[in-house]
């Protein structure tokens, strides 16, 4: 039986990408605790649209925990407490009558703030231009039945082909990278016969400028991609191989004497200039703010069962 | 007006290929020359945009998200239908076509269905090859199912996520042209009206969600594939997004709109929990294969599930419909479920829900057999609920799913308007009055991949198409047009906000408009509706202005839309005076409770025509002939 409750609210607002922002506390009555959480904020809404005020800005279509449409860091987890879904699928019935919740939005360079909790992640598109397709043109396609695929490597494909593309694992990782993103497109192609061909070359475009990150990176996630999409199998597995190719690109050497990880598809003139005016300082966020893991892709045991508390010094329980 | 819908002469399995060796050529060279807007990114625009681009053509691709990748067709759970046979259980091109044909109830058009058949093929070919990670048995070979109204398996899919799959493939193939820059990628962009030039659909005006900034942008076709209206009922299981504003305002400049009462109510779904539900939920129709779907006998008998007797329980569709049971189409099991929650004994808080229980078969199976067979569907159902249907029986309620009905098209997928063409559920030509499962995703991507890019060539090589530029005085009055639309709505500044009044109609259209209509219940709503829209332009509450992100403003424009729209599903479905797939005319029913069609009066495709905002639409009817398929009435029992 649904009961009602009364939730606090502390919600990021921000006029616009150049503005500055900052906490805004609401209280909302009467919710219920078999509402969704983007309902509770439909709720508080239309209620600051009847006073006057400016209702809270964020993103959200299916409403099912599959566009990738929505997020927002809640308690300091991306996407809330709640495994292995989006912030859609997220119930007031995890909430009790009186709590505190705050809430922000994806907090990364990469992602600059469009208006309170939408911000804008058009690097996912730029990175799947890069790569992250087999190049065939309509028309050019055998027969489905062609080629035979083991079940095992399809399985695996989908498992990898399941990422939303929500931004999460971006807003989790201390860096702020998306090698997860990344490397979830290139496993879904290269277990794939089809995705052979041009395996290397999407690598190359799509990802290779992160190694100047990688010992990083590897502090947090890496080791988990690895092991989980087999990505030894995608020629990229080991740092020398990453390096000598990012060498031999010439890339590698122009990103670390940048001095910060550069993807070529997130450098782009008109994303740093965003970034360079963005009034959150990511790096410094992230301390406070430690990294979930990807809600679709991984089952990690190292997730928070509950909202920590006292926020924002809830730190995630490390395995 | 003449509705000529340009089905070419000949044998019907031989009609496509005689009309693409009739269809004119544009040489490559020439390619690059034509501009084409395609709005809308989901199956249809996001395969038509990248097939056009590989072609040579400039493709401008605008999307509402900001995504691609985001479009609703993303949700589509179950699989897509393809004549491959691989199963070798005697399936063919006839059969796919034949069983989608008397699936819609004989309501669409015999060439168009065919051709649906015909290219199925190749869809699954295209998908494999772009890494879509199909289901697959251990033999490396794709996988197989069944689904509703076929007796073959013919459904491929990845896992209950095919929907995801194919977006994530169109979306690649559409990126790919994007980086060799043959795509110019506009998200965030809604369209808000089309540019008449001579005649001819020559560019879009639409804002920028993040700006607010109007943009008008030129081209010698549109292509519009902006999804079905199904959020005119305010809960329904299509995404917060979808809208149809985009192909009203090609209504509006002369489109005609086709069949708009035919909008398919699905039976499976997780049932409204409060006033404050924004969506709907759908679980996938797969789970009717061991549910058995039940109510109390007695009104009011509130008891839990479980303290219920066997003798107390009524498993309505296995008593009414015994050689189906369980499995009788969406229409049928919808339908029934209505019927049970109006006597009465519908369950859970609000009455408004009937049982589907896996009690018998867990017993029969073992709960590993279930968990293995749908898992991810207990566990959203959990999820949504905070029930675990393993041990209590799920609750389910119909939904609005799908709209059959959209802007009318010829063959050649083009509207009256010439230059403006329509693919996927924003047009109305393959599902007749009623869809089958796995069919949607079939057609969203039969049109842009197989179809558009062979009759868009026609077009462009057959008209003479002189440059515009977007200062002309057409695309500056249409801009200053929208601009006053977008005005009047911030200076109304009443009490109630556009989400109010969208809930209001969707009421309106679920109670009149719904699951069985009746000529009053029709008539009243379009009484109800009108004032709705009359109160809507006192008392609507937009906040902020128009210059920068403002949700509240887009809804606000939408739903007025919706209202208009609503008004002419009432009439339309007023003057359709027979039971047909989805439209249920309760004046059109067997003694025993059964549609029935009126074929000698109704086998037509009604197309309204706009005139103006206060003037009644006209209706114009394109006649259905069938020379290849007997009209049989549909029966389940």
């Amino acid at each position: 039986m649904a009961k009602s409750m009364t939730i606090h609210l502390r919600v990021w607002r921000q006029a616009g990408t150049d503005q500055r922002g900052k906490l805004v506390p609401y209280t909302v009555n009467n919710v219920s605790t078999d509402m969704s959480f983007l309902e509770l904020l439909d709720l508080l809404n239309e209620d600051l649209v009847v006073k006057g005020e400016e209702p809270i800005e964020f993103d959200s279509d299916c409403r099912e925990g599959i566009c990738g449409s929505c997020g927002a860091v809640v308690n300091g987890m991306a996407h809330g407490t709640q495994q292995g879904s989006a912030l859609c699928q997220l119930h007031m019935r995890h909430f009790k009558d009186g709590d505190t919740i705050v809430v922000e939005p994806w907090r990364a360079r990469a992602f600059p703030i469009v208006r309170d909790l939408v911000v804008d992640r058009s690097a996912f598109d730029r990175i799947i231009a890069a790569g992250g397709y087999v190049s065939v043109s309509t028309g050019q396609a055998p027969d489905a039945g062609a080629v035979a695929v083991a079940r095992k490597n399809a399985e695996l494909a989908m498992d990898a082909a399941a990422c939303i593309g929500c931004g999460a694992c971006v807003a989790a990782c201390p860096n702020a990278s998306a090698a997860l993103f990344t490397s979830a497109k290139i496993s879904q192609l290269a277990l794939l016969p089809q995705g052979h061909p041009e395996r290397e070359r999407r690598v190359l475009r799509a990802f290779i400028e992160d190694v100047s990150r990688i010992e990083e990176f590897r502090a947090t996630r890496w080791r988990i991609v690895d092991y989980r999409f087999g990505s030894s199998k995608l020629e990229v597995g080991s740092q020398e191989t990453r390096e000598r190719r990012g060498r031999e690109n010439g890339k590698l050497q122009e990103s670390l004497a940048r001095g910060r990880l550069t993807s070529p598809v997130l450098a782009s003139p008109d994303f740093q200039l965003r970034a360079a005016n963005s009034p959150i300082d990511n790096r410094q966020s992230r301390i406070d703010n430690p990294p979930a893991s990807c809600p679709k892709l991984f089952d990690s045991a190292n997730v928070l069962d509950e909202s920590p508390e006292g926020w924002p010094s809830g730190l995630r329980r490390r395995s | 007006m003449k509705l000529d819908s340009k089905v070419p002469e000949g044998p019907l399995t031989e009609k496509w290929d005689q009309h693409k060796a009739q269809l004119k050529l544009v040489n490559p060279a020439n390619k690059r020359k034509f501009d084409i807007i395609v709005v809308g990114t989901g199956l249809a625009g996001g395969s038509a945009a990248a097939s056009l681009a590989e072609l040579g053509y400039n493709v401008k691709a605008f999307c509402i998200h900001d995504s691609p990748r985001r479009a609703h067709s993303i949700a589509a759970q179950g699989g897509i239908n393809a004549a491959k046979n691989y199963p070798n259980d005697n399936d063919s091109i006839w059969r796919l076509f034949f069983d989608t044909i008397k699936g819609g109830d004989f309501r669409s058009r015999e060439a168009n269905v065919y051709r649906l058949a015909q290219v199925s093929n190749n869809i699954i070919d295209q998908c494999v090859a772009q890494g879509v990670p199909f289901a697959r048995e251990y033999g490396g070979y794709l996988a197989n199912r069944s689904f509703g109204g076929a007796q073959v398996s013919r459904t491929f899919y990845a896992r209950g996520q095919t929907g995801q799959q194919l977006l994530l493939g169109a979306y690649g193939a559409l990126m790919r042209q994007v980086d060799r820059g043959k795509v110019q990628l506009f998200p965030r962009r809604e369209m808000l009206d089309l540019v008449v030039i001579d005649g001819k659909a020559r560019g879009i005006v639409c804002r920028n969600l993040v700006t607010g900034a109007i943009e008008s942008h030129t081209g010698h076709a549109v292509v519009l594939a902006t999804g079905g209206y199904g959020n005119a009922y305010f809960l329904s299981t299509n995404a917060m997004n979808s809208n149809v504003t985009a192909a009203w305002r090609c209504h509006r400049r002369g489109a005609l709109f086709a069949n708009p009462c035919f909008t398919q109510i699905h039976p499976t779904c997780i049932p409204v929990s409060g006033h404050y539900q924004s969506k709907l939920t759908l679980m996938s129709e797969s789970l009717r294969n061991d549910g058995r779907v039940w109510v109390p006998k007695q009104k009011g008998d509130n008891r839990p599930a479980d303290q219920i007797p066997e003798e107390d329980r009524d498993y309505y569709l296995e008593r009414r419909y015994p050689s189906f049971g369980n499995l009788v189409p969406r229409d049928v099991a919808s339908r029934a479920a209505k019927q049970a929650c109006d006597e009465g004994r519908g369950v859970g808080e609000t009455g408004l829900a009937v049982f589907l229980d896996f009690a018998d078969a867990i017993e029969r199976e073992g709960v590993g057999y279930i968990r293995d067979k749908y898992g991810n569907l207990f566990d959203m159902y959990a999820r949504i609920t905070g029930e675990d249907p393993y041990r209590t029986p799920m609750r389910i309620f119909p939904a609005v799913h799908y709209t059959m009905g959209g802007l009318w098209v010829d063959y050649n997928l083009m509207s009256n308007v010439p230059g403006l063409f329509v693919l996927g559920e924003a047009n109305f030509s393959d599902h007749g009055a009623n869809r089958l499962g796995a069919s949607a995703l079939m057609q969203g991507l039969a049109d842009g991949y197989f179809v558009i890019p062979y009759t868009m060539g026609d077009y462009l090589g057959r008209e003479s198409l002189p440059a515009v530029d977007a200062d002309a005085a057409e695309f500056k009055e249409v801009d200053a047009e929208v601009r006053t639309r977008l005005d009047k709505m911030l200076l109304i500044k009443g009490e109630k906000s556009p989400r109010q009044f969208h809930r209001e109609l969707g009421q309106v259209l679920w109670d009149d408009v719904g699951m069985s209509r009746n000529a009053q219940g029709l008539k009243d709503a379009i009484e109800k509706i009108r004032s709705l829209r009359e109160e809507y332009g006192q008392n609507l509450r937009v906040p902020g202005n128009a210059g920068y992100l403002n949700k509240y403003l887009e809804f606000a424009g939408r739903v007025a839309d919706f209202m208009e729209l609503g008004e002419v599903m009432a009439r339309d479905a007023l003057q359709r005076e027979e039971s047909c797939g989805a439209h249920f005319r309760e004046e059109y029913q067997t003694a025993e409770g059964e549609a029935q069609r009126r074929d000698d009066d109704f086998s037509y495709v009604a197309a309204w025509e706009y005139q103006g905002p206060d003037k009644p639409h006209i209706l114009h009817k394109e006649e259905l002939e069938f020379e290849n398929v007997h009209l049989a009435t549909r029966s389940y029992k």
